[in-house]
C-alpha cells in the first residue's frame, strides 16, 4: 500500500469517528449511530495509521549487498 | 467516542506493563517498566510488515481489524448498560479471532494454537454460569439493571461471591503468561500469534489491550457496582494485581488440565445454581 493511501484512509477512518462523536454530542446523530461508526472506524484508525509510519518513504538508503 | 477507545487501549496496555512487572517481581527478577507493553506495540507498528505466503489473506488481515473492532463495540457495550448477553457474544466472537488468527497464517505452531484454542472454549462454560447465578439474583440480563440492584441491595461479589469467582477464572484463562494461556504457550512460538507482525501485531495488542480493559471493567460494575471512574479504575488495578499473583506462582496447565479445572468449576457452580434455584424458587 502506498504511504499516502494508508495516510487518507487512516485519517478519513479517524476522522468519521470523530465527527460521529461530537454529532452525536450535539445531538444530531442517535448516540447508538455514533457508537457502531467507531466500532467500524477504530480499528480501520489504528490500522491504516500504523501502516503509514511503517510504509517506506522510497528515500531510504541503498543496503550494501557485498562485493 | 474515540476518545474514550484511546483511553482504554492506554490503560489497557499500562495494564499489561504492570502486569508483566508484578510477575517479574513476584519471581524475584526486576522485570520490564510498567510502560514496556506501550513500547511494544509502537515498536510493532514500526516493524516491517508483510503477509505471509501460505497465510489466507483476508482473514489473516481480517482478524486483526475484527479483534479491535468487537472490543470496541464491548466497551461501548458496558458504557451504555447493555445487555450483558451480547458481552457474552464478543466473549464468543474472540474465540472465531483466536481460531482465525492461528488458522490463516499457514504455519504449523498457528494451527497448534488455533486448535488449542478449540480445546480451551471450556472457559466459556463458567462465564455462561455466571450469567445464569447474575439473572437468577436481578431478574435481568440488563447491565444498567444490574448496577441499579447492586445500589440497593449490595454488591453481588458478596451476594453471590461463587459467581465472581467464576468470572475472576474467565479473566484469568484470558491473561497472558496465565495458567490457561496454552494457546501461546513457548512450546509452540506464539502459538496463533507466531505469524502476526509488524503491523498487525500491533494491532492485536491494541485488541487485547482493549479485551484486559473490557474484562476488568465489566468484572468491577458487574460485581461491585457503579463507581465513579478513578475509583473504578483503581478496583481494576487491584484484581489485575491479584491475577498477576495467581499468574506469577502457577505453572502453566497442559491443555486437558485447563479443560479439567474449567469444567469442574463450572459443575461446582451449577451445583450452586441448583441449590440457590431450590431456595430462592
Amino acid at each position: 500500500m502506498k504511504k499516502q493511501t494508508a495516510l487518507i484512509a487512516g485519517l478519513a477512518a479517524g476522522g468519521i469517528g470523530v465527527a460521529a462523536g461530537i454529532l452525536a454530542a450535539a445531538g444530531y446523530l442517535p448516540v447508538w449511530a455514533a457508537e457502531i461508526l467507531a466500532v467500524v472506524t477504530f480499528p480501520a484508525f489504528v490500522i491504516f495509521i500504523a501502516l503509514w509510519w511503517n510504509a517506506k518513504s522510497g528515500e531510504e538508503d541503498i543496503p550494501f549487498i557485498g562485493y | 467516542m474515540i476518545e474514550y477507545l484511546l483511553f482504554a487501549t492506554f490503560i489497557g496496555l499500562l495494564f499489561h506493563g504492570i502486569h508483566r512487572k508484578v510477575i517479574a517481581r513476584v519471581q524475584g527478577r526486576p522485570g520490564p517498566p510498567i510502560w514496556q507493553e506501550i513500547l511494544h506495540t509502537l515498536k510493532f507498528s514500526f516493524k516491517e510488515t508483510w503477509i505471509p505466503k501460505t497465510a489466507s489473506q483476508t482473514l489473516f488481515v481480517a482478524v486483526v481489524f475484527v479483534a479491535i473492532g468487537i472490543w470496541s463495540g464491548a466497551l461501548f457495550i458496558l458504557l451504555s448498560g447493555g445487555s450483558l448477553l451480547l458481552l457474552f457474544a464478543v466473549y464468543l466472537l474472540h474465540k472465531i479471532v483466536e481460531h482465525g488468527m492461528g488458522l490463516s497464517s499457514g504455519s504449523p505452531y498457528g494451527k497448534f494454537g488455533a486448535i488449542r484454542s478449540v480445546i480451551s472454549a471450556a472457559s466459556e462454560l463458567p462465564l455462561l454460569a455466571t450469567v445464569a447465578v447474575i439473572y437468577l439474583f436481578t431478574g435481568s440480563l440488563s447491565i444498567a439493571d444490574i448496577a441499579a440492584y447492586q445500589q440497593v441491595h449490595g454488591p453481588l461479589l458478596i451476594l453471590a461471591f461463587p459467581a465472581a469467582a467464576a468470572m475472576y477464572l474467565v479473566i484469568l484463562s484470558k491473561m497472558h503468561y496465565g495458567p490457561f494461556s496454552i494457546i501461546e504457550a513457548k512450546e509452540i512460538v506464539s502459538g496463533n500469534m507466531t505469524e502476526h507482525f509488524g503491523v498487525w501485531r500491533a494491532g492485536l495488542e491494541v485488541g487485547f489491550a482493549l479485551k484486559t480493559y473490557v474484562l476488568l471493567y465489566a468484572f468491577v460494575l458487574l460485581f461491585i457496582g457503579p463507581l465513579p471512574l478513578g475509583l473504578a479504575l483503581l478496583l481494576m488495578l487491584l484484581v489485575l494485581i491479584s491475577l498477576s499473583f495467581v499468574c506469577a506462582v502457577t505453572p502453566m496447565l497442559s491443555p486437558y488440565d485447563t479443560v479439567t479445572i474449567q469444567s469442574l468449576v463450572t459443575g461446582a457452580l451449577v451445583i450452586y445454581i441448583i441449590v440457590l434455584g431450590v431456595v430462592m424458587g
